[in-house]
């Protein structure tokens, strides 16, 4: 997965109904947020709501895993090195964890998730129960509960892996299964072990890939826009970045064909935030987006916003999605676009820095 | 005198009162409607109603936190409705409320200003 552009990640992660990878700021503040985003992206599937209520658990378990063993709870983004990945795929669940640890607790973590995932029901039951009244001879992490509550509720084993870092540290990923089928016996394609190099280097703070009808959506525009006043005290450019990543988003919602399935991407560069968006569109709405590039990308500031005030008094019926492109290049510092031919379907990416 | 339009807020519209009885106009909070054509269409209909018999004096008061362009458009077309109280001599009135930090609100209500013949006031007002 070497320097993998958004079509890529948008095809080659397969037919997700809905996938996430967070690499951005870890609080409790965003625990609510990702179940919320969670409970609105499987709302229209068959998922049964005592299974969606264990699904949150396992969600809050996974998070606190990253806590516990990642140990990166500041809100400097710089040195984030925790990493959630979600995956619903045909109404399985594949939540994994993503952090650095101390080399020197492998072995240890190890054992702790191989002895969990080699018991029996009724034995997983007893340990936890002992380990519960055990809890004050255990210091602040490690104690294996959060482990054990993984398997119990999610009835499958987990799955791990870890990778070198350096010399003192290490990669370790941590995957919950959940759902009749979820495909526990398959080694690689649910930990990509590429993944976190990949998102690391390119610092990368989101990638979400869903169906972009606005009520699943909203909570990656609440996560994104609590990044923002992390990542940055200027309210101002805050406030452009979030209008242009709604103006992205609603592109998707309004235009993009098969079942409106869209990507979307936030990622770090230097002072500015780059958004990439991207979807398959019609070819007659590539004819009429490239054209309208084309011409945007003649203006300077003093005519776009001429354009622009031309085209919000206009007389004629509303062209919604031609605004929000204006608004898109007023906002950016700059804007590129790119069409990709994949048979007879058409992938349209956007890339937006502010 | 037409009836009372409220729309109760959420995450990302706007709270709208027009109430003609208590002399209030106002729209306010967020304004990224997923349809912005359905959520504004009512009040513009709303508008074209008032305007055959509108109050003596309208002020109407816009205070958002977030517009996008859409939206921006569809308050446009609102306020070319309401010009038309003038013909029944009746005075309008728009104030642009906004955060004195918040220059990207302050600047979307100047291309409104610059799109509508009304008075319009730009309001600095600590919300």
């Amino acid at each position: 997965m070497k320097d993998i552009p958004l079509y890529h990640l948008f095809t080659n992660v397969g037919e997700h109904d809905f996938f996430l990878v967070y690499r951005g700021v870890f609080s409790d503040n965003l625990t609510d947020k990702i179940l919320q985003l969670n409970e609105k992206n499987v709302e229209s599937s068959d998922i049964l709501s005592s299974s969606r209520k264990k699904i949150s658990f396992l969600l809050v378990e996974s998070f606190q895993n990253i806590l516990r063993y990642g140990g990166v709870l500041n809100q400097d983004l710089t040195s984030n090195t925790g990493m959630f990945i979600l995956k619903l795929i045909d109404h399985n669940f594949y939540i994994t964890s993503v952090n650095l640890i101390d080399t020197e607790q492998v072995e240890g973590l190890k054992c702790n998730i191989d002895d969990i995932n080699s018991a029996n029901r009724e034995d997983l039951k007893k340990n936890y129960i002992q380990r519960l009244g055990d809890m004050a001879s255990y210091t602040e992490k490690g104690t294996g509960l959060g482990f054990m509550e993984m398997v119990r509720k999610s009835q499958n084993p987990l799955r791990y892996t870890f990778q070198d870092h350096d010399a003192k540290q290490s990669v370790f990923y941590l995957t919950i299964c959940f759902g009749d089928h979820a495909r526990v016996d398959k080694s690689d394609s649910l930990i990509n072990d590429q993944i976190y190099h990949y998102f690391v280097k390119n610092d990368i703070l989101l990638t979400f890939k869903s169906e972009f009808k606005q009520d699943k959506i909203q909570p990656i525009w609440k996560i994104i826009n609590d990044n923002l006043s992390v990542l940055s005290a200027n309210n101002s450019a805050n406030k452009k970045r979030f209008l242009a990543l709604v103006a992205l988003s609603q592109n998707i919602t309004h235009h993009a064909v098969e079942q409106k399935r869209g990507i979307l991407q936030v990622i770090k560069r230097g002072e500015r935030l780059l958004f990439e968006a991207g979807n398959y569109i019609s070819e007659a709405n590539r004819t009429r987006l490239d054209q309208h590039f084309k011409l945007l990308k003649t203006m300077n500031f003093e005519q776009l916003h001429q354009y622009y005030l031309k085209q919000l008094s206009s007389t004629v019926e509303a062209d919604f999605s031609g605004l929000a492109l204006i608004e898109v290049f007023k906002y950016a510092t700059q804007v590129d676009y790119e069409f990709m031919y994949d048979g007879d379907k058409i992938f349209y990416r956007i890339s937006v820095e502010i | 005198m037409v009836d009372l339009l409220y729309i109760a807020p959420t995450d990302y519209t706007p709270k709208v009162v027009l109430d003609p009885e208590r002399g209030i106009f106002e729209i306010s909070g967020c304004s990224l409607p997923d349809d912005t054509l359905k959520f504004y269409t009512p009040i513009i209909q709303w508008a074209e109603e008032y305007v055959l018999n509108p109050n003596s004096q309208t002020h109407f008061v816009i205070a958002l936190d977030f517009v996008n362009s859409s939206s921006s458009k569809m308050i446009i077309d609102l306020l070319f409705v309401l010009q038309k109280t003038t013909i029944q001599g009746a005075e309008i009135d728009v104030h642009w409320k906004y955060d004195p930090s918040d220059d990207v609100i302050e600047t979307i209500g100047v291309c409104i200003q610059e799109s509508t013949n009304l008075p319009f006031i730009l309001d600095p007002v600590r919300i």
